[in-house]
């Protein structure tokens, strides 16, 4: 069984790796990328992987629409779009495949204004505060969870 | 490597949780069980329906543990304000943890927000833990939690 996969990534981090280090780790999205990929390849499958970045709330929610009917799951940090993105939201409600919400950090050991996630309650689950280890962590288990529902 | 797993009221009995209810605590400990067995990880598996006696643990024991599991279901909803600081106090400063819930917690998040921004309810929050947070998983929490955990610790161990 394989099963199409979307890991979303909002603003900033295209800047991983020199952005807040001290809060986001070393890595670079590149490299995120590339240990995703190759997490999929050791699991077998044949499952296909798109994994894309965007500054700009619009182009996460056209990506969020085109996956309707033709992506498996979806795994998404949203960045700071989480806190305030109703459209992300909506589209994310629209989306009948499993959904992934991944932080790298705890965004709820952090300020206020980034307790509140609009992304939480059109994900089935939620990961957060695992480093860049949560991006595997996360993929493999969306893998098992479209697994079990196959 | 040590890692001990605590969890909160409520879970006793999970017949009541919409959409796990075939899960109970057994079958939680049991894949626990094998994960650490898997990893070569020591577990300690406990489990209390009062929301004080974790506190109580934390203080007292988990100082023999590398690493932390917790699952504070009924936390929020039984025990006070205070009670429930006293349990984010003593997580911090300590030893890496994640917290953990079968269901998907924050499903209903924007209805815990008031006016004002203030959550009545949510996530522990300690000042100055690593704490990770894992929901909606179902008995997969535990286990992405220990993976997790260990894959973070693994390289300290090797050094040591």
């Amino acid at each position: 069984m394989s099963f199409r996969l979307l890991v979303l990534n909002g603003p900033n981090l295209n800047l991983l790796g020199t952005r807040e280090p001290e809060i986001y780790g070393h890595d670079t999205l590149a490299d995120v990328e590339a240990r995703c990929h190759a997490l999929l390849a050791a699991m077998g499958g044949n499952h296909e992987l798109v994994f894309r970045q965007s500054n700009h709330e619009g182009e996460l929610v056209t990506w969020i629409q085109q996956a309707i009917g033709t992506v498996d799951g979806i795994m998404i940090n949203a960045g700071a779009y989480t806190h305030t993105s109703v459209a992300i939201h909506d589209a994310l409600r629209a989306y009948q495949g499993q959904t992934i919400e991944l932080h790298i950090s705890n965004p709820h050991l952090r300020e206020p204004f980034r307790h509140v996630s609009y992304v939480a309650p059109a994900a089935d689950a939620v990961i957060a505060g695992l480093g860049v280890a949560g991006y595997e962590h996360g993929l493999e288990i969306l893998v098992r969870k479209l697994g079990e529902k196959a | 490597m040590k890692m001990l797993i605590l969890n909160g009221p409520g879970l006793a009995d999970l017949s009541g949780l919409d959409g796990y209810a075939d899960i109970t605590l057994g079958a939680i400990k049991d894949a626990c069980a094998q994960q650490c067995a898997t990893l070569g990880v020591d577990l300690g598996f406990r489990h209390t329906e009062d929301a004080q006696q974790i506190k109580t643990w934390l203080d007292e024991d988990l100082g023999g543990f590398d690493a932390l599991v917790l699952n504070p279901q009924g936390v929020a909803a039984t025990v006070s304000q205070a009670d429930r600081r006293g349990i984010e106090n003593a997580l911090d400063n300590r030893v890496p943890a994640v917290e953990v819930h079968l269901s998907q917690t924050l499903a209903n998040a924007l209805a815990n927000v008031s006016t004002d921004g203030a959550e009545a309810a949510g996530p522990l929050r300690p000042s100055n833990c690593d704490l990770g947070f894992v929901s909606g998983l179902g008995i997969n929490s535990y286990l992405l939690a220990i993976k997790a955990l260990h894959r973070r610790l693994q390289p300290l161990a090797e050094s040591a």
